[in-house]
């Protein structure tokens, strides 16, 4: 494991699958180096309770806004019942980093299916386009709109997509997985993966340009 | 034009969290991956809590894959006797035929009792043993099983659910039997039925 940072800033440094980590999503700890974040998971699988509140600072926004996209308004819920798991289960957590976003990942997405199956719904599928929240004004152009769209909008807006599509462009871009990481948690093979990840883009780009063009 | 401009190359780059590729899917992955705000930063407490709460409980952390293993196999052997020991119980005292052919005459088997209390007795870890134990068990419960299916049905059903069946017992027998305790040896004819069944078309 090269020592480059986790969360390379900006255009073009990263080549390797590793290095994929998104550049804002750091929280004000200041521990966002691989191996103060390698140090944390260790701590707190070895009892740590300092070590395991930085790691979850570092995790947790991550998490609920992966569940925001399977639960919608529920989130909050599901992810605090997969951080009671989380919190159970470390001690026998062999891993670093990246094991630990995978492993915390699965564990937030079995909660969620589990909600899901429990209420027989999907909230966040089932959002009917006109409750989609801030839509940007008509008299705002393009760009101010856009720099205004917050992040449960988008959140909101990619959960539109075929779950996933969703899930699987969260995973990596929100939660930071790599595509390996995302294929083993949702029990596909890589390039579907990362096929589904494309066509999920792609069609992003339609309905933001559809939203940006009201009829 | 602007529908096609995402090209895998940049997709994928996208992807890995780089600030890049056309504006507006730009800017929705921008604020999907924004700084948390405070709201999302809750819960921290309760985590930390539970976090405590798992670390003082150490019975419970340092299970390991072997331990598993070995309460599994200790209470499979632990199961097994017991049936064992119903359907030894159950020979003895003759319920086993079930309500239907209970009242038949019956047969006194007393040593092949006491072989499989023998055999039964030394082991701790018996699922070699199963399939030879369970022909062992086949040779006890022969006859009473016959009975039973004669009666017309198969015998695991009858023992199994005799509580709900009783009405109909009650039907054909005016004083419908009460089992004794015995009947806790219900499950172990499930095992033996589908060899009972061989020797019944015998």
């Amino acid at each position: 494991m090269p020592s480059s940072p986790i969360w390379p800033i900006m255009s073009g440094v990263s080549h390797a699958e590793d290095l994929h980590q998104p550049s804002r999503l750091t929280s004000d700890t200041g521990t966002t180096r691989p191996e103060e974040l390698d140090r944390l998971v260790r701590g707190a699988r070895d009892g740590d309770e300092d070590a395991f509140r930085l790691l979850y600072r570092q995790i947790h926004p991550r998490l609920l806004r992966y569940v925001r996209t399977l639960v919608g308004d529920e989130a909050e819920d599901v992810t605090s019942e997969a951080w009671l798991h989380i919190a159970r289960d470390i001690a026998s957590f062999r891993g670093d980093i990246d094991g630990f976003r995978g492993w915390a990942a699965t564990i937030a997405r079995h909660r969620a299916l589990d909600h899901v199956r429990y209420h027989k719904r999907r909230p966040a599928d089932q959002t009917p386009t006109g409750e989609l929240p801030e839509l940007p004004a008509d008299d705002d152009t393009e760009t101010a709109a856009l720099d205004l769209l917050s992040t449960k909008t988008a959140l909101t807006l990619i959960a539109r997509l075929p779950r996933d599509q969703a899930e699987i462009i969260i995973l990596r871009v929100v939660v930071g997985l790599d595509v390996k990481t995302v294929a083993k948690i949702l029990g596909k093979r890589a390039g579907a993966v990362r096929t589904a990840a494309h066509r999920g883009l792609r069609r992003l780009e339609h309905l933001l340009n559809d939203l940006e063009r009201p009829q | 034009v602007k529908d096609h401009g995402l090209d895998p190359d940049t997709a994928e780059r996208m992807l890995r969290g780089e600030r890049t590729g056309p504006r507006p899917l730009a800017d929705l992955l921008a604020a999907v991956t924004a700084e948390p705000t405070a709201e999302e930063l809750t819960g921290e407490d309760a985590a930390s809590a539970a976090f405590a709460a798992a670390r003082s409980a150490p019975e419970r952390r340092p299970r390991r894959a072997w331990q598993s293993l070995s309460f599994a196999l200790k209470a499979a052997g632990a199961l097994l006797a017991l049936l064992a020991g119903g359907v030894t119980v159950a020979a003895d005292s003759q319920h086993l035929p079930g309500p239907l052919g209970g009242d038949h005459p019956h047969h006194a088997r007393t040593p092949r009792i006491s072989r499989t209390l023998r055999t039964r007795t030394p082991s701790p870890v018996p699922s070699h043993e199963t399939p030879g134990r369970s022909r062992e068990h086949h040779a006890h419960c022969t006859r009473p099983t016959t009975h039973a299916r004669s009666g017309g049905r198969s015998v695991s059903t009858d023992l199994k659910v005799s509580v709900p069946h009783l009405p109909v017992h009650t039907k054909k027998l005016p004083t419908p039997r009460v089992d004794g305790p015995e009947t806790v040896s219900a499950p172990v004819p499930t095992d033996v039925s589908p060899s009972a069944e061989v020797s019944a078309g015998r």
